[in-house]
């Protein structure tokens, strides 16, 4: 016996009279109990579409001239002399990808451009940034731990040019990264110019 | 003329088994048969998905070559009506896809509507019906579309829908039964009467 869903399924299929006789006989024994089913089946007949009704808008009035073109170009003698012809190979792959390329990107090249440079700049800051030369360690001079407490005075270490009002930030003492005397200023005009 | 215009009759009434006989004998024959048989409805389904009679001409020509470079075309068991309509769909649906792709707005050739007065009111009235039930088409998805197409104005079997779509024929009779609830509702929807006659 079938159930509500596989009746509903089969309903137009019956209606075209395109189900097996087994599937025929079920589905009717179905109809005869099943009121809704029945009510269902009405609703589909009435909306099955006359094929007069169906002919596409465009059907309906072809110009000529596309007729004409249509008996000419679609006839046994021109058809046969094409198929003759070898088909044309496809485009190699380089080439599918170009065309691909050429249809998909409907964008100004020059944005193209902007494009390409923002992705290769990114790519190479990433892989910059991946990528570290590894700098030999420092070799060890000694470590502060290693004077005595109270010895420790820098070589450059000029107490006559200390100032009171001496950049706090900077330590009085403290040599620049050049070695240099540090600024009270904390400038770097004594850097190599 | 007139004699031309039975012949040309007479080779559209051969059905798939004539015309593969014929083909024991002439290949010519056989495929100027297959051209008078299919060249119309082909062009008219190419039409209905493309919607530009052109390239529904283009399609067609690629089709019937296509036909005639397959080497098992004429064969007893080759299934020729699915293969037709199948290849036409697919081309069709690649240029569509083209298209979309290419974001080219290809508006529709403006629908050429029957320009003649219609004074006959039979006539008024299948117009107006006609109107409704494309628009109620219009509204249903593609799939549901393409397939109360091809069994109510292409005229294929369900076997024939099944070979063409790719699908079991389970699937073509479940298919045509939500196409035909979604056609009812959509016309329901427009407000459309229905009688007894049908939509």
């Amino acid at each position: 016996m079938m159930e509500c869903h596989e009746v509903r399924d089969r309903l137009v299929a019956w209606q075209d009279g395109e189900l097996s006789p087994g599937e025929t006989v079920q589905l009717e024994e179905h109809l005869d109990g099943c009121s809704d089913c029945r009510r269902h089946e009405r609703r589909l007949a009435d909306a099955t579409p006359r094929p007069e009704l169906l002919r596409p808008r465009m059907d309906q009035r072809v110009p000529a001239h596309i007729l004409a073109a249509l008996a000419d170009r679609v006839d046994a003698d021109s058809i046969l002399a094409a198929a003759r012809r070898p088909e044309p190979a496809p485009p190699p792959h380089a080439s599918r990808v170009a065309s691909w390329l050429r249809a998909e990107a409907r964008v100004p090249r020059g944005w193209m451009l902007v494009y390409a440079a923002v992705l290769f700049g990114a790519i190479g800051f990433g892989l910059s940034s991946l990528w570290s030369p590894t700098a030999p360690p420092p070799a060890r001079v000694g470590s502060i731990d290693d004077i005595p407490a109270g010895q420790f005075q820098p070589a450059s270490y000029d107490p006559t040019r200390a100032t009171p009002d001496s950049d706090p930030t900077v330590p009085e003492g403290k040599a620049n990264d050049l070695g240099g005397p540090a600024r009270p200023d904390g400038g770097d005009e004594g850097r190599i110019q | 003329m007139t004699k031309l215009r039975l012949v040309d009759t007479a080779a559209r009434d051969l059905d798939d088994d004539a015309i593969k006989l014929i083909a024991e004998r002439s290949r010519h024959a056989a495929a100027d048969a297959l051209v008078r048989r299919y060249r119309e409805p082909i062009f008219h389904h190419a039409c209905w998905i493309l919607k530009d009679y052109e390239e529904a001409v283009d399609v067609t020509q690629e089709v019937f070559i296509k036909a005639m470079r397959e080497d098992r075309f004429f064969e007893p068991d080759f299934k020729m009506k699915a293969w037709l309509y199948r290849v036409t769909s697919n081309l069709c649906f690649n240029l569509v896809r083209d298209r979309r792709r290419r974001h080219v707005i290809l508006e529709t050739q403006v629908a050429p509507r029957l320009d003649e007065p219609a004074h006959q009111p039979d006539v008024v009235l299948q117009s107006e019906r006609q109107e409704q039930i494309l628009g109620a088409m219009d509204r249903l998805s593609e799939a549901h579309r393409e397939i109360l197409m091809l069994r109510y104005y292409s005229d294929l079997s369900y076997a024939e829908i099944s070979d063409t779509l790719g699908i079991k024929l389970g699937t073509v009779m479940s298919r045509l039964s939500r196409a035909k609830e979604a056609l009812t509702e959509s016309l329901a929807a427009s407000g459309v009467v229905m009688d007894d006659r049908g939509a």
